[in-house]
């Protein structure tokens, strides 16, 4: 008993890796520009189609990834530079309007390019468990954590400890201010897209590592899911997005697991649950400001 | 931000805009007279989508919210018609108030958060809705039919019209459309309409003139969830079948809603009626060159319009007409009014004469 | 253009390019003119109060010289237009704007917002030493480094401001409203630090500001903004002592 949820929580645990990836790039460009990035999943799919591409070419796994991610960066700051500074941020209509007008254009460009057909790419981690008593610890589970936790530490440091971090979290909070102290603010709110879209690209071959097939509406849940870690931890808040994605893992995990009307099937039950229990209860969500939510 | 009728000023002198609502409507009813049954279907679509988009431009002008999730509602009212009617023999006119109640609860359930929270989060809850009401149908599928579908009589035309099938379901929902975007236009002018437009343009005026913002604002998340509610209870009983995999029911179906609100323009009453037309139309012309790209190019036009004209295209031509008016119409150059200030990047709607003159005769 | 402006191009009364040349400048809001024929000249090292009443355009000249405003007329700079230029190409060169409300970054540390404001600049050590050399003026700020900017007092986040501002190293300092929600006993300390900054000689200043006999104070000269136009302009210590100009100008 005491196993099968510790089991469940560590399948948890390891989609929460996802979600939290996700969520951090959804926050990320929602603090600097104030876009809510609807085409965030489709974006992080195509950086996963990058990625079989080269796989198919040839290269290892992590090389692969690693290129994407490069890729990824600069298609994140063109798009910024190309379309996103051109969407008003108090105008929250033309906003939706125009990244879901994104999604369904990547998305169409996923199925175009790709074709429907589910493929497989190799697992970032070797396969196999790490069995402790009677629970199985896959190590691509371990592995997600890992890189998380890496991840994690690198945008901290990146963002409390260097230059371009100060500008980064300049811009984030006073576009104008930024202006006046002299920051190329155009830069680093491209700057800002540009690692969102990387981090989508680790979000996209993570969701693989982890025994999905790669296809074009794979990344759909995940936004869901993604976009309820960002609600529960908070919009403003990159703590709050990892905390809120690993908790919803493990929420996802247990529920879909022992209440049985909901079941794997409804799994985006949960996510859409949270999102209407935090809206009611507590808006700004865990760490979120409340200023940044309240109507 | 300026929305559907929200300015409360007329887009053009009444004459030129009864003229062509009765030249519209003539079209509108000539239709399933001239047409073979597939294509009458066709612009049957056309009138539901417009239905639940013309309840849409309420919510986004009046509500401030944008729904990516009409499709669950849309679904709920098609699902509520089809059970009641396919396994309880029920007759799809009085299944109809069953779909209107319930959607009308779901309206009012999504208009409570709305009161605390701002537009663009609720919109992020709406999407997760639309994602996962198919899920819910499939879950379900011995109700419900899952992706197979539930088949359920068409609505059969009275032995003393005359109609065939198809006529008579178009005739229906252009009524629908009909009545809809009258009791839209009563709304945006009537107490809560202007309620909603007092408190965004004066908050504190608006409270202090004693108007009751709450029953406004979930007034509205009702109702335009109540549009959707028949739309769909309609489209079930004038379609015959509806399933999970039917994309009015899923989050492309709420893009779609979404796409005709806002290419057609949500600040005219036609407004809606073109842009159901042309999301409707324009993906299926296109297939016929590469099914695979119409989405995409969907996706461009949706990004196109709203960047370069916000108000839509019946918008902009409302406002070209309004424009070439003030300078040559009655009174000479110059007289008849201003064109509304064009929305700017970041400028909220000013209060121009036009619409706090509106907001003095409340009192 | 009119004929002064052809007259006096980028030239002050003694034909000495002047640091900032300000010729029929016109700027609004969408449709609503708030400028229209501004002309003024500033000179370098000179402090200048920029009086009126509100409503007259004088946030909207300091915020069209920054650049966070369109215009359409000429600002010149050391004689080179900077018209289009963008906010914060216009403070690397050299003009450093303090805004209505300060503009703090609050969630940043005073040490960190301090650093913001230096972002530009490549001369690290230098900036250190002004830095500390500011600090020295204003030590409350010192003691507060490494504190939220937001948990600061309306005074302090506004001496903040100032000094954040001075970190770009400008050679034009625009103030809008700096004693804006200050008490009088602060708004004289903060003058009287401005003073000393002016009197280090290498800074020239553009004062917005109500509380005009302070500004006046440390002031060279006043303009005096009416209906989009220069009303007047007089040496600042002309002004001060004539009461009868004083609340003429002082309207609204």
């Amino acid at each position: 008993m005491m196993d099968l949820l510790i089991q469940r929580v560590v399948d948890g645990l390891g989609n929460g890796c996802i979600y939290a990836a996700l969520a951090l790039a959804l926050v990320l460009v929602f603090r600097s520009t104030g876009v809510v990035n609807f085409a965030q999943g489709e974006l992080a799919m195509l950086s996963t189609y990058l990625v079989w591409i080269l796989v198919d070419a040839g290269a290892g796994i992590w090389l692969a990834l690693a290129a994407a991610v490069v890729v990824s960066f600069a298609a994140g700051a063109v798009l910024e530079r190309g379309l996103i500074r051109l969407v008003p941020p108090d105008n929250h209509l033309v906003m939706i309007i125009v990244m879901i007008g994104l999604y369904t254009m990547l998305d169409a460009l996923g199925l175009i390019v790709f074709g429907a057909n589910p493929r497989q790419l190799p697992s970032l981690f070797s396969g196999g468990n790490a069995t402790f008593g009677g629970v199985t610890v896959p190590y691509a589970t371990v592995g997600a954590l890992v890189l998380l936790a890496v991840i994690s530490a690198g945008l901290w440091l990146l963002f409390g400890r260097t230059k371009l971090g100060l500008g980064l979290r300049a811009v984030a909070e006073n576009t104008e201010s930024s202006r006046l102290a002299g920051l190329p603010v155009s830069r680093l709110l491209a700057c800002g897209w540009g690692l969102s879209a990387a981090l989508g690209a680790v979000a996209g071959v993570l969701v693989t590592s982890l025994g999905l097939f790669l296809q074009p509406s794979m990344m759909l849940p995940v936004l869901v899911y993604a976009m309820a870690s960002a609600t529960l931890g908070g919009f403003d808040s990159p703590v709050g997005a990892v905390l809120a994605g690993l908790l919803l893992g493990v929420a996802g995990s247990l529920v879909t697991g022992y209440v049985g009307f909901i079941g794997p099937d409804l799994a985006l039950a949960v996510p859409v649950v949270v999102m209407l229990v935090v809206m009611f209860a507590r808006p700004e969500g865990l760490l979120g400001s409340r200023k940044v939510v309240r109507a | 931000m300026s929305g559907p009728l929200t300015t409360g000023r007329l887009l053009a002198p009444r004459s030129l805009f009864f003229g062509l609502c009765a030249v519209a409507l003539v079209y509108a009813v000539a239709v399933p007279f001239v047409n073979q049954p597939y294509i009458v279907q066709d612009y049957t679509l056309i009138l539901l989508v417009a239905l639940t988009a013309t309840g849409l431009s309420l919510l986004t002008g009046f509500g401030g919210v944008t729904s990516i999730g009409h499709s669950a509602i849309f679904g709920l009212g098609a699902y509520a018609t089809a059970i009641l009617c396919a396994d309880h023999n029920w007759q799809w006119w009085a299944a109809l108030p069953v779909s209107v109640l319930l959607a009308l609860a779901a309206g009012a359930l999504i208009g409570i958060p709305a009161l605390r929270i701002k537009g663009l989060y609720l919109a992020i809850l709406t999407m997760g809705i639309a994602v996962l009401f198919p899920s819910l149908i499939l879950k379900y599928g011995g109700l419900t039919g899952g992706d197979l579908g539930l088949p359920l009589p068409t609505m059969e035309p009275p032995a003393w019209t005359g109609l065939a099938t198809d006529q008579f379901g178009y005739l229906v929902c252009l009524v629908a459309l009909v009545l809809g975007m009258v009791l839209a236009r009563n709304v945006a002018r009537g107490r809560t309409g202007l309620a909603l437009i007092a408190m965004r343009d004066n908050e504190t005026a608006a409270i202090a003139m004693g108007v009751s913002i709450r029953r406004a604002k979930i007034t509205v998340f009702a109702l335009s969830a109540c549009f959707a509610g028949v739309a769909g209870s309609l489209f079930a009983a004038t379609q015959g079948i509806v399933s999970s995999s039917n994309s009015y029911v899923t989050l492309t179906g709420s893009i779609e809603f979404l796409a005709a609100m806002v290419i057609g323009g949500s600040t005219t009453v036609l407004g809606p009626v073109i842009g159901a037309a042309i999301a409707e139309r324009v993906p299926v012309m296109l297939s016929s060159s590469n099914a695979q790209l119409a989405p995409f190019i969907y996706g461009a036009i949706l990004i196109i319009v709203m960047l370069v004209m916000r108000d839509g295209i019946a918008g902009a031509v409302a406002r070209l007409v309004q424009h070439r008016l003030a300078k040559h119409g009655p009174g000479g150059p110059g007289a008849g009014g201003q064109p509304a200030p064009r929305q700017k990047h970041g400028q909220r709607q000013r209060p121009t004469a036009a619409n706090t003159a509106q907001l003095t005769v409340t009192r | 253009m009119s004929e002064r402006s052809v007259e006096h191009g980028a030239s002050g009364e003694n034909g000495v390019t002047a640091l900032l040349a300000v010729n029929g400048l016109r700027a609004g809001y969408g449709s609503v003119t708030v400028l229209r024929e501004l002309d003024f000249h500033l000179a370098a090292g000179e402090v200048v109060v920029l009086l009126g009443a509100n409503g007259a355009g004088k946030t909207t000249t300091l915020r069209a010289i920054c650049g966070l405003l369109p215009f359409k007329g000429e600002v010149l700079l050391d004689g080179a237009s900077i018209r289009g230029k963008g906010a914060d190409t216009i403070t690397r060169l050299g003009i450093a704007h303090v805004p209505q409300g300060r503009g703090t970054f609050v969630n940043l540390t005073v040490e960190e917002n301090l650093r913001v404001g230096a972002y530009s600049r490549r001369d690290h050590k230098e900036a250190a030493r002004q830095r500390d050399q500011w600090l020295e003026v204003f030590p409350r700020l010192g003691q507060r480094l490494n504190q939220a900017a937001g948990s600061l007092s309306g005074g302090e986040q506004q001496m903040l401001a100032v000094v954040r501002a001075l970190m770009s190293n400008p050679r034009l300092l625009l103030l809008d409203e700096p004693s804006l929600g200050l008490s009088p006993l602060l708004t004289q300390e903060l003058f009287g630090q401005l003073g000393r900054l002016a009197a280090l000689g290498s800074l020239s200043m553009l004062i917005v500001e109500q509380a005009a006999e302070l500004a006046l104070g440390i002031a060279d000269r006043a303009h005096v903004l009416a209906s989009g136009r220069l009303s007047a302009s007089r040496p600042a210590a002309e002004l001060l002592a004539d009461d009868t100009l004083t609340t003429a100008y002082f309207g609204g």
